[in-house]
């Protein structure tokens, strides 16, 4: 998996429904992380057994803003919006840091990479979602996913009925 | 206030069967906390055996990953083993996706992973 970081701006799309700045404080993560689960259940952007990996994705993507790209400094500010359509929703989380460099992210499908300790969060939150764009030198994010319908939900069944059939893999 | 344990340790003969406490492994403190109270556990003797019961887990984040593999590590400086439980799906495909599902030794339920330990150590015997 390569991480890219894009010159442009992404190509928003529908109407923002969402938008808070928090300074850049740790603890003011995971209320902010439950506020936002929650709309996203009550809307039903995302389904119940959806929640753990989505609580996951806004997890790491707000460390890397509020750690690694605002260094914790509470006079920096992390900007977050989304916007829906009726196919689907978004997701952007902006710091003001200076961005990273791609190269400085490991391969976790480089099977030398497989064993270190860190460096897991990019790739979890490209697996989840299904548009990753980051740009302004890597301190923006947008995250974009489609909207659960009949077929999905159908099909997310099927694949948890054919791994418990397979065994626990 | 006083920290309180992350994990409930029980002794089950040569085995230590680790119960996670928290259903949330998130933030920071949490994770270090816990990372810590397993290296002590994984310290403790030679041939270590731990199983790791996820039972109570509902959310992880990936920097949990890394300290299990850090711990990994240590039990097998320790010439010991390690063993992980009681993982719900939704955390599985975290494994998964990350593929590690294929590094750990992972089981259904306890008294699968405690088998394991069993029939493992008679292989060794004979």
């Amino acid at each position: 998996m390569k991480v890219t970081i894009h010159e442009t701006p992404p190509e928003l799309f529908g109407d923002e429904v969402y938008r808070k700045e928090i300074p850049s404080q740790l603890e003011r993560k995971t209320p902010l992380i439950l506020e936002i689960l929650k709309y996203l259940l009550d809307n039903e952007w995302i389904e119940q057994e959806e929640e753990m990996t989505m609580r996951l994705v806004l997890d790491e993507t707000l460390i890397n803003a509020i750690k690694h790209g605002n260094g914790e400094d509470e006079a920096k500010i992390v900007s977050i919006f989304m916007r829906s359509s009726p196919e689907r929703w978004g997701i952007m989380i902006q710091d003001e840091g200076e961005g990273f460099t791609p190269e400085d992210v490991p391969d976790v499908n480089d099977p030398e990479s497989l064993l270190l300790e860190r460096g897991r969060g990019v790739l979890l939150i490209h697996e989840f979602m299904d548009t990753v764009w980051y740009y302004d030198q890597g301190s923006s994010v947008w995250l974009v996913k489609a909207r659960p319908t009949s077929w999905s939900k159908a099909q997310r069944r099927m694949r948890r009925l054919w791994r418990r059939l397979l065994g626990r893999c | 206030m006083g920290q309180r344990a992350r994990l409930v340790v029980e002794k089950s003969g040569e085995i230590c069967v680790a119960y996670i406490q928290d259903s949330a492994i998130l933030d920071e403190n949490n994770i270090k906390a816990l990372a810590e109270e397993l290296m002590t556990l994984a310290e403790s003797r030679n041939k270590v055996k731990i199983l790791i019961n996820f039972e109570k887990v509902e959310y992880l984040s990936s920097a949990v990953l890394g300290k299990l593999i850090a711990l990994h590590k240590k039990v097998a400086e320790m010439k010991g083993s390690l063993k992980l439980c009681g993982i719900r799906d939704t955390i599985l495909e975290v494994f998964r996706v990350t593929k590690l599902d294929k590094f750990f030794d992972i089981y259904d339920s306890q008294q699968k992973a405690m088998k394991s330990f069993k029939s493992f150590s008679l292989f060794r015997r004979g």
